[in-house]
């Protein structure tokens, strides 16, 4: 499933997916397949994407189900 | 050397690593019985074997370090009779090969059977016992008795 808070978070924050990159220390295609729900980043990636997006784990990678958004 | 990949480069590098050196284990292995049906002379695989039971003697070592068994089975009696069967079956048909056509052959093969199956099964048990033993342990050191 595509990430699309990250996409969305990286927009607002003016960066491009070779910036966002470089400030996490990861490279370009690593960005690219986040965004595109194709690599699973460790806790420890997530936490490094978040803060250099000010965002928090929940606003970047917490998947609402269908369920619980009806419910909730 | 400082590492220049990030986690996702050197997760796909495992991953291609993984494959490849399975592949070549496997490989090595199934050249055992191919080169004692072209040349029918046991030392000619010596150094296939040596390096096979290397390989074999480290994996074991690691998965005991770690209390690990394996991705699709438990250490059960199912498991061990399995594992004392195929060795034997494996085995008995490796040591087959040089003796075919020889007076001494069927028993040879039977005797070879008789020997693995009791030894790989009591291998497989003491194994599994050790794993079991081992995981515990592990579990134990970061168990919170909160």
């Amino acid at each position: 499933m595509k990430n699309m808070q990250l996409k969305v978070a990286r927009i607002q924050n003016d960066l491009s997916q070779e910036q966002l990159a470089q400030r996490v220390g990861v490279t370009r295609q690593t960005i690219g397949l986040i965004e595109a729900g194709k690599f699973n980043p460790s806790i420890h990636l997530c936490i490094s994407i978040c803060k250099a997006l000010n965002r928090t784990l929940n606003d970047i990678f917490w998947e609402e189900k269908d369920d619980e958004t009806n419910h909730g | 050397m400082k590492r220049i990949t990030d986690e996702r480069q050197e997760y796909e590098i495992y991953r291609i690593e993984h494959v490849a050196l399975w592949t070549v284990f496997w490989l090595l292995v199934a050249s055992i019985p191919v080169q004692l049906l072209l040349f029918r002379e046991p030392v000619m695989i010596l150094g296939e074997c040596i390096c096979v039971l290397i390989v074999s003697v480290f994996i074991l070592i690691s998965f005991v370090k770690r209390g690990l068994w394996g991705n699709y089975t438990t250490p059960t009696w199912k498991t061990h009779l399995l594992s004392g069967v195929l060795t034997a079956v494996i085995g008995t048909s490796v040591v087959a090969i040089p003796l075919w056509g020889k007076d001494s052959f069927l028993v040879s093969i039977l005797l070879s059977f008789v020997v693995l199956f009791p030894v790989a099964f009591a291998l497989s048990y003491a194994l599994g016992v050790i794993i079991k033993k081992r995981e515990k342990i592990l579990a134990d050191e970061t168990d919170d008795p909160r």
